[in-house]
């Protein structure tokens, strides 16, 4: 209203809920495909394997969710998704990740402590190959589109340790709050 | 060739490998778990629909232009960077339009084209991780999820700026 734009707004009032659901429709496709090969992975054990190998770090991030549990196997998939740069397995692998620690945290409608530890990983996202990055870099004529790969790197991966720190901040205040009332 | 291009496929074969190694039966595991991504897909359309419709108007309306112009007379601040912050957040789709632009503008190798690069690689969604994880599962209270998210976001970009500064220009 302030500078003249009715139409276009008209125009994505009209378009964009179509859009997202042709949207959805594609990612339902890719949902479908890595939840499939997730229960795969899960019935032949690879996810418990992979949650005891990495059960060590996992801990540290994620002190609150019980030993020998899957869960642990889930987070780990989901970062070492998110770490190939590759976003579409990764979410389905979060939201499962999300449903078991639903199923352990007391309190339904709220998240828990370990979630949001969950979700800021996977803001800070830590990556090796910026897969869609360096494509397009290429596509729109850079002599270099690899060269911003190490920088992209030492970026997510700093991110990554402020998010643990600022992470361990907001509980530590939380339990302050907590413990008070 | 892409190396990345064979990380997909030599994962499901090594998955599928495992499985009949295991006698598993992965044909009816894969049915099992693809009922539960369709049910996810279902639980997330009204998030990312209102987030999407939302975020479309946001953009038709050019609101973002007129602020900046309002406050910044000078043009010292990079309109298209700053779209690009404020985008990035909430919509993969709408901050890969606006690096589309910033490199046809600028160029892939120009400072601003650089910059945008190294912002659209550090961060994430983090808006829409938020709406797609918590609404998936049907959590209401997210708590300080947001707040700490956007300030992970906002410590990238800040980042951001000091590489490129140092180690490019």
């Amino acid at each position: 209203m302030i500078n003249n734009k009715i139409p276009e707004v008209n125009d994505a009032l009209l378009s964009a809920p179509g859009e997202s659901v042709r949207l959805l429709i594609n990612l339902t496709g890719l949902y479908i495909l890595w939840s499939g090969l997730l229960q795969v992975a899960k019935d032949s054990g690879l996810i418990d394997a992979f949650a005891k190998k990495i059960y060590r770090v996992t801990k540290f991030l994620f002190p609150e969710l019980p030993k020998d549990h899957e869960v642990h196997g889930l987070i780990a998939s989901n970062m070492a998704a998110n770490i190939l740069g590759l976003g579409s397995v990764a979410t389905p692998l979060g939201i499962k990740a999300f449903e078991e620690m639903k199923k352990l945290n007391d309190n339904k409608d709220t998240a828990s402590r370990s979630m949001i530890t969950l979700i800021l990983i996977n803001c800070a996202g830590f990556t090796l190959i910026p897969t869609t990055l360096v494509s397009l870099r290429k596509i729109y004529g850079s002599e270099d589109p690899t060269k911003v790969l190490p920088i992209v790197v030492l970026i997510t991966f700093f991110a990554s340790i402020c998010a643990v720190i600022i992470d361990r901040i907001f509980n530590h205040f939380n339990k302050d709050k907590i413990s008070k009332k | 060739m892409d190396i990345t291009v064979y990380i997909i496929p030599i994962l499901v074969a090594l998955l599928l490998a495992y499985s009949l190694h295991k006698k598993v039966n992965a044909y009816e595991s894969f049915i099992k778990g693809a009922k539960e991504g369709i049910k996810y897909s279902i639980e997330i359309l009204p998030y990312i629909a209102s987030m999407i419709i939302a975020t479309a108007v946001f953009k038709g309306s050019d609101f973002l232009n007129t602020i900046v112009n309002f406050i910044d007379k000078n043009n010292f601040i990079n309109i298209d960077l700053i779209t690009l912050m404020v985008f990035k957040p909430i919509s993969g789709m709408a901050s890969t339009a606006t690096l589309i632009e910033i490199f046809k503008k600028y160029g892939p190798d120009s400072y601003i084209g650089y910059l945008g690069s190294i912002i659209s690689g550090s961060t994430d969604t983090t808006l829409y991780i938020i709406t797609v994880y918590f609404g998936a599962v049907g959590i209401k209270n997210v708590k300080h999820s947001i707040k700490a998210g956007l300030l992970i976001d906002l410590l990238s970009f800040v980042f951001a700026f000091i590489a490129v500064k140092i180690l490019l220009f």
